[in-house]
C-alpha cells in the first residue's frame, strides 16, 4: 500500500516533516510514522488515523529533530527541561524584585532595598552583555563541532571577566549596604559575596580544566537578566507605579472620608490623626503611611513611594483646595482622580 | 561520582532499548514502552531523547532493511553501548541503595 498516494493530507504533512526535520533522522522518522499510520488505520479507522498522524508531525516539531538554524537545535536539546525553568525562574525572580515596592503588601523597608538592586541589575549588568554575547558565540561553535582547544573556546576567559565585573559590582553594593544601612549588612553581603565567589571560583577552575562538551548555558543568564531587567525598569515601572499610586489613592478615600466626618462635626480640621484609631493604612509594600498636615484652614494627605533607585522619591498629594504645597520637587504631575498631584523629588 | 544522570525518560528509554536487544528502532520502542508502562508516548519525545542519547554515547544505530509497510523507508535500529550499559547500572545502584536506605518504619 503506498500511503502517501492514497492521502493528500498525509502527503502534505510528510511534505512539512521533510522541511523542518533534519536530514539525518528524516527517513526513519518518516518510516516510523507511516508504519503507525498503518497500524492506527487498522486499529482505529482512517479518520482518527490521520488526526493522530498529523497530531505526531506536530509533536515532532521540536528541538532535537527540527533543522539545524544557528545550530540553536542542539543547544535547546542539550539544554534539559530544568535547566529552561532555572533560567526563566531567575528572569522572573528579578523582574518581581524590580515590581516589589509596587505591590499590594504590608509595608517593608527592605522591598525598595531588594527592587534598587534588581534595578542597578539592568543597568550594572549591561555591562556583561557583550561578554554574554561572546560566549554564545563560542557555546554555538562548540556544539557545531569546533574543538574546544582553548580557554576562549571553552568560556573560561568569559567566565573570569563575567566575574570581575560581578565582583565590582557586588563590591559597590556592599559600600553602599555599609554606607546606608550598617556594619552588620556589610558584614552579611560581604559573607554572602564571598561565599559565593568561592563556589563560582571552583566552578570556573573547572570549566578551565575539564571543559565540558555540552552546552553551557550561563551565557543565556549573562545576556537574559540585564536585558530583561534594564527592559523593566525602562518601560515598566512608569505603569507600576501608576498602579500602586492608584491604588493608594483608592485607599484613602476612606481616610478622607473620615477627616470629613470630623470637620463636619466639629467645624474644623484635626491638628494631627492620632486620634483615629481605624485610619487605613496604604497596603502597598512601598508605601509606609498617609501623612496629614494642616495647610491654612484645610489640610494635605499625602503618601511618599519609592520610584527607582536613583533615589527620587514621589509625593502624592491630596488637597481638597487644590492648594498642593510640596517644597523641592523637580516635576509635578496631575492623576486623574481630582485634588490628587504627585511631584517627583531628588 | 555518577559519568552522566539520566533522566526519568532517558532512562526508560534506555532500558527499552535494551530490553528490544537489536530490534529497537522508534515503533518497536514506543509499542514497548506503551504496553510495559501504558503510557503515551510521541514519537517526537523518543527521537528527542534517542538524539541525545546518541549523543552522550550510550546507543549506536545502524539503518537497517526498506520496508512496504515503512514507505520504502529504512528503520533506523538502535543498540545500548557499553557506556550505556554502565550508566544504566549504576543508576539502578544508586536507586537500590536508596530503597535499602528507607527505614522499615517509613513503609508502616
Amino acid at each position: 500500500m503506498n500511503t502517501q498516494q492514497k492521502h493528500w493530507l498525509i502527503r502534505l504533512a510528510l511534505k512539512a516533516l521533510r522541511w523542518y526535520c533534519r536530514p539525518e533522522l528524516i527517513e526513519s522518522v518518516e518510516g516510523d510514522l507511516l508504519e503507525r499510520f498503518r497500524k492506527w488505520r487498522l486499529q482505529y479507522g482512517d479518520r482518527k488515523a490521520k488526526g493522530l498522524f498529523l497530531k505526531q508531525v506536530v509533536y515532532l516539531f521540536r528541538p532535537g529533530t527540527v533543522k539545524n538554524i544557528f545550530h540553536l537545535p542542539e543547544i535547546f536539546a542539550d539544554m534539559k527541561k530544568k535547566q529552561w525553568w532555572q533560567l526563566i525562574a531567575l528572569n522572573l525572580l528579578v523582574v518581581l524584585c524590580i515590581f516589589l515596592p509596587f505591590l499590594p503588601g504590608r509595608y517593608d523597608k527592605l522591598v525598595m532595598g531588594i527592587s534598587g538592586v534588581a534595578q542597578l541589575t539592568g543597568f550594572v549588568g549591561l555591562l556583561l552583555v557583550p561578554v554574554g554575547i561572546l560566549w554564545l558565540i563560542q557555546e554555538i561553535k562548540k556544539m557545531a563541532g569546533q574543538p574546544v582547544s582553548n580557554n576562549w573556546r571553552n568560556g573560561y576567559y568569559y567566565a573570569v571577566t563575567a566575574c570581575c565585573i560581578g565582583v565590582l559590582f557586588v563590591l559597590l553594593l556592599i559600600l553602599t549596604l555599609l554606607v546606608a544601612v550598617g556594619l552588620s549588612a556589610g558584614i552579611i553581603a560581604f559573607s554572602a559575596a564571598a561565599y559565593l565567589l568561592y563556589r563560582l571560583a571552583i566552578a570556573i577552575r573547572r570549566l578551565g580544566k575539564h571543559p565540558s562538551v555540552s552546552f553551557n548555558a550561563t551565557p543565556l543568564y549573562l545576556l537574559s537578566i540585564p536585558l530583561i531587567a534594564f527592559t523593566v525598569r525602562m518601560f515598566l515601572i512608569a505603569p507600576a507605579s501608576d498602579y500602586s499610586r492608584n491604588l493608594a489613592i483608592l485607599q484613602a478615600q476612606k481616610a478622607i472620608g473620615i477627616i470629613e466626618e470630623y470637620h463636619d462635626q466639629h467645624s474644623r480640621y484635626p491638628e494631627s490623626l492620632d486620634q483615629f484609631y481605624d485610619l487605613p493604612r496604604p497596603s502597598v509594600m512601598g508605601i509606609d503611611q498617609f501623612i496629614y498636615e494642616r495647610n491654612g484652614e484645610g489640610y494635605n494627605l499625602s503618601f511618599i513611594q519609592w520610584q527607582h533607585f536613583g533615589a527620587t522619591r514621589e509625593v502624592v498629594m491630596y488637597n481638597k483646595d487644590d492648594r498642593h504645597n510640596v517644597k523641592g520637587h523637580f516635576a509635578s504631575y496631575d492623576v486623574p482622580q481630582p485634588h490628587w498631584k504627585y511631584y517627583w523629588l531628588d | 561520582m555518577s559519568l552522566y544522570h539520566l533522566g526519568e525518560f532517558e532512562e526508560i528509554v534506555l532500558l527499552t532499548v535494551a530490553i528490544l536487544n537489536g530490534d529497537a528502532y522508534g515503533v518497536s520502542i514506543i509499542e514497548e514502552i506503551e504496553s510495559r508502562l501504558e503510557r503515551n508516548v510521541s514519537l517526537g519525545a523518543i527521537q528527542t531523547v534517542l538524539k541525545r542519547l546518541e549523543d552522550k554515547g550510550m546507543v549506536t544505530s545502524v539503518f537497517g532493511e526498506a520496508t512496504q509497510v515503512r514507505g520504502g523507508k529504512r528503520k533506523r535500529h538502535y543498540s545500548i553501548t557499553a557506556e550505556g550499559q554502565q550508566v544504566l547500572q549504576q543508576t539502578k545502584e544508586q536507586r537500590l541503595s536508596l530503597w535499602k536506605a528507607i527505614p522499615k518504619a517509613a513503609f508502616k
